[in-house]
Parts: structure tokens; C-alpha cells; sequence
């Protein structure tokens, strides 16, 4: 058995080697770096294929995390049968009953927002009420700070920057403004803090030349 | 949603896909991967890291990996195709990733199609050597065969790494 076939062996049927003699056979410098081009060719293949969808590892996050604010009202995986019982045992049906519809109605609370939607967010005014500008009262118009932008183009992102700080932007990278990102924008926040904010992403580098953002 | 759990989750979502990457890359399974990228996203929350960057988390995946590579026995080392604990190393661009995109234009460039087949099934399916043989209707003597010339030829068209 040469070289190869006796790594692949032992990798394939582990049973018939004893510990020492597997150590033995990985202690050769050459059965060693034949093991090593195996392990990579195995990293290099599955990394190839790997491809997680993100939203839903992140609905899996939070309901693991209990995330402030976005509680979900019942344990993931909690049977209907496990709630009618934690409610009261002789209204378990009307329990059951209530039980999913306000889980129902919670989780529908939570659920992201749609593919390329922009999603303003008010802030309650004076009074406490949610501030949706109205035309009747110019008073209780209240400026929109935070805009999500969910699979956007850095372009669009960028252009409410600069209408949001004044702030012209000067692409250097060609590829940049076609990029699509998820990205919240707060602009109660400072220019450079939401600068800060978009590096966090790989595929471009902003800085803040004077009044210029540049984006390379 | 609170301002931390905003940063939260724009950080899971800009990284998650570069970290699931790593973690696989290491430890060979898609759902180890998505538990240790996990953990690092609940150590952020539980430690309040602030100024977390992507090259901060990228390291935190393959710390978490490295541990359990070095847990694990030779055993589990063999079945799961662990790298030896003297390959591996702890610097920030490691394992380097163009070593695994040359790889991946080996296989699709220098290998017979039916080696190609031999290797996909062994390392991107899983498949043991007999089920290879099954499935392609080979003798596993065949499958051994292929598999050794592919793993000559990726070492032959990688001097930079031997």
C-alpha cells in the first residue's frame, strides 16, 4: 500500500488501526502532509459550497437570545399542549385557543421587513402619540431619524446621507454604489459615527475628507 | 428594537456569511459552524463588546474553532478531516483563502471528470468509499485510486504551499 492509500485507509476505516498506529503513521513528515492536502482539499470543497441563509440564522438568533424589545411572547418549540397546560388545566381548549392566536399575532410582530423596503420610523411626539406627519398640523411634523434599508443599494443609502448631513459623496470604486446592503441609518447620530458604521462592511472603505465622503 | 440590538443585528447579517464560511473551512459541518457563529454573536451581547469590526469576529470564529480541533482526539480528528494541530496557526489570515480558491480551480481544471465525481461525492457529500463505489458504479480499489491521484495532483499544483 503506498503512501496515499494507507492515509486514505486510515481515514476511511479508523477501526482497523490502533491509536499508536495511527499516531505513528501521522508522525511521518510525508503521511503527514498528505493528510494535511486531504484536510484541505476537504475545507476547500465545503467552503466552496457553503451558502447559509442568513435570515433565517438570524430568526434562529433571536428567538435562542431573547433580544430586547423583540421578546417573542412564547418559547420557541413549546407545544400547543404544553401551553393549555401551563394556563389552566379545565379551559385547555379556550387556552389553546388564546394561546396561538396571541403567538400568532406576536410573531407577526417580529417578521422582517419585505425584501427592498424602506421602513421610516417615528418617533412619538409631545403628546405621546405615534408621529405620523400630518397636513393639518405642521407643528407635530417630527423629522424621521432612522430609515432601514433592507437589501438596498449603497447609492440610495449614501444620497440620504448626504441630504441628511450636507455631505457631498465622491465615488472612487466603480463597483460600490451597485453593492446592496442592509444597513439602518440614524441621523441622529454623527456623520463620522455612521461612516463608522457602513466600514463595518467589507466590500468598500468610506472616509470623511473635509465636507467630502469618499467612497473607495 | 433597542440601538445595541440594531448594531446586533446589522453586524450578524454584514458578517455572518464570512464567518459561517471560516467556521466550515475548519471544521467541516454546517451546523458546528452555525453553533460557533452563534456564539460569538450571544459573547457579544452577554460581554457589551463595543467597536466590534469584522476582522474581531472573523478571529473570535476561528479561536472558537481552534479549540475545538484541539479537543478533539485523533479520532474525531480523522472523521471529521480536523488539520493537525502543528498546521495550525494563529495568525489573522489563516487558513489563507487562496489556497482554498486554487484548490477548488485544481478540481475543476486538472482533474479527469470522473475524478472530479470521486471527489465531490467524498468530501462535499460525505459519502464513504463504498457508497462511492455504489454510486458510480466502481470497485472501491477505483475510488482509492482517484482519490490519491487528485490529492497528488493538488499537491504537485501548490508549491507555494509545500
Amino acid at each position: 500500500m503506498n503512501k496515499y492509500d494507507l492515509v486514505l485507509d486510515i481515514i476511511e476505516h479508523p477501526d482497523k488501526y490502533s491509536d499508536e498506529a495511527i499516531a505513528d503513521i501521522l508522525s511521518n513528515e510525508e503521511t503527514a502532509r498528505i493528510y494535511e492536502a486531504i484536510a484541505l482539499t476537504a475545507s476547500s470543497v465545503k467552503s466552496n459550497d457553503d451558502n447559509p441563509d442568513v435570515r433565517k440564522e438570524w430568526i434562529r438568533f433571536k428567538k435562542q437570545n431573547y433580544l430586547i424589545g423583540i421578546r417573542l411572547p412564547f418559547k420557541s418549540g413549546i407545544r400547543a399542549a404544553s401551553l393549555g397546560f401551563l394556563i389552566v388545566s379545565s379551559l385547555a381548549a379556550l387556552a389553546l385557543g388564546i394561546g396561538v392566536s396571541i403567538g400568532v399575532i406576536g410573531n407577526k410582530s417580529h417578521d422582517m421587513p419585505k425584501r427592498n423596503e424602506i421602513k421610516k420610523e417615528y418617533p412619538p411626539n409631545a403628546l405621546g402619540q405615534d408621529a405620523e406627519p400630518t397636513a393639518l398640523n405642521d407643528s407635530t411634523m417630527v423629522k424621521t431619524t432612522s430609515i432601514l434599508y433592507e437589501n438596498a443599494y449603497l447609492r440610495e443609502i449614501l444620497d440620504e446621507v448626504y441630504k441628511a448631513y450636507n455631505s457631498p459623496v465622491k465615488y472612487e470604486n466603480g463597483n460600490a454604489p451597485k453593492l446592496r446592503l442592509y444597513f439602518r441609518l440614524d441621523t441622529s447620530a454623527s456623520l463620522q459615527e455612521t461612516i463608522d458604521r457602513l466600514n463595518m462592511f467589507d466590500s468598500f472603505d468610506i472616509s470623511l475628507e473635509g465636507d467630502t465622503i469618499r467612497v473607495k | 428594537m433597542t440601538r445595541r440590538n440594531d448594531d446586533i443585528e446589522l453586524l450578524f447579517k454584514a458578517n455572518y456569511t464570512r464567518m459561517h464560511r471560516l467556521a466550515v473551512a475548519l471544521l467541516h459541518d454546517s451546523n458546528e459552524a452555525s453553533d460557533v457563529v452563534h456564539e460569538v454573536f450571544s459573547a457579544l451581547i452577554r460581554e457589551d463588546v463595543t467597536g466590534t469590526t469584522p476582522g474581531y469576529l472573523l478571529a473570535a470564529v476561528r479561536n472558537r474553532c481552534m479549540n475545538i480541533i484541539r479537543k478533539a482526539d485523533t479520532r474525531r480528528r480523522l472523521k471529521e478531516l480536523y488539520l493537525l494541530p502543528g498546521v495550525i496557526d494563529n495568525s489573522d489570515d489563516w487558513p489563507p483563502e487562496e489556497i482554498f480558491t486554487h484548490i477548488n480551480e485544481i478540481i475543476s481544471e486538472k482533474l479527469t471528470t470522473q475524478c472530479r465525481r470521486v471527489v465531490k461525492l467524498r468530501f462535499s457529500s460525505g459519502l464513504k468509499y463504498s457508497e462511492i463505489s455504489a454510486r458510480l458504479g466502481i470497485s472501491e480499489v477505483t475510488v482509492y485510486r482517484h482519490l490519491s491521484n487528485a490529492i497528488e495532483i493538488i499537491r504537485k499544483n501548490l508549491p507555494f504551499y509545500e
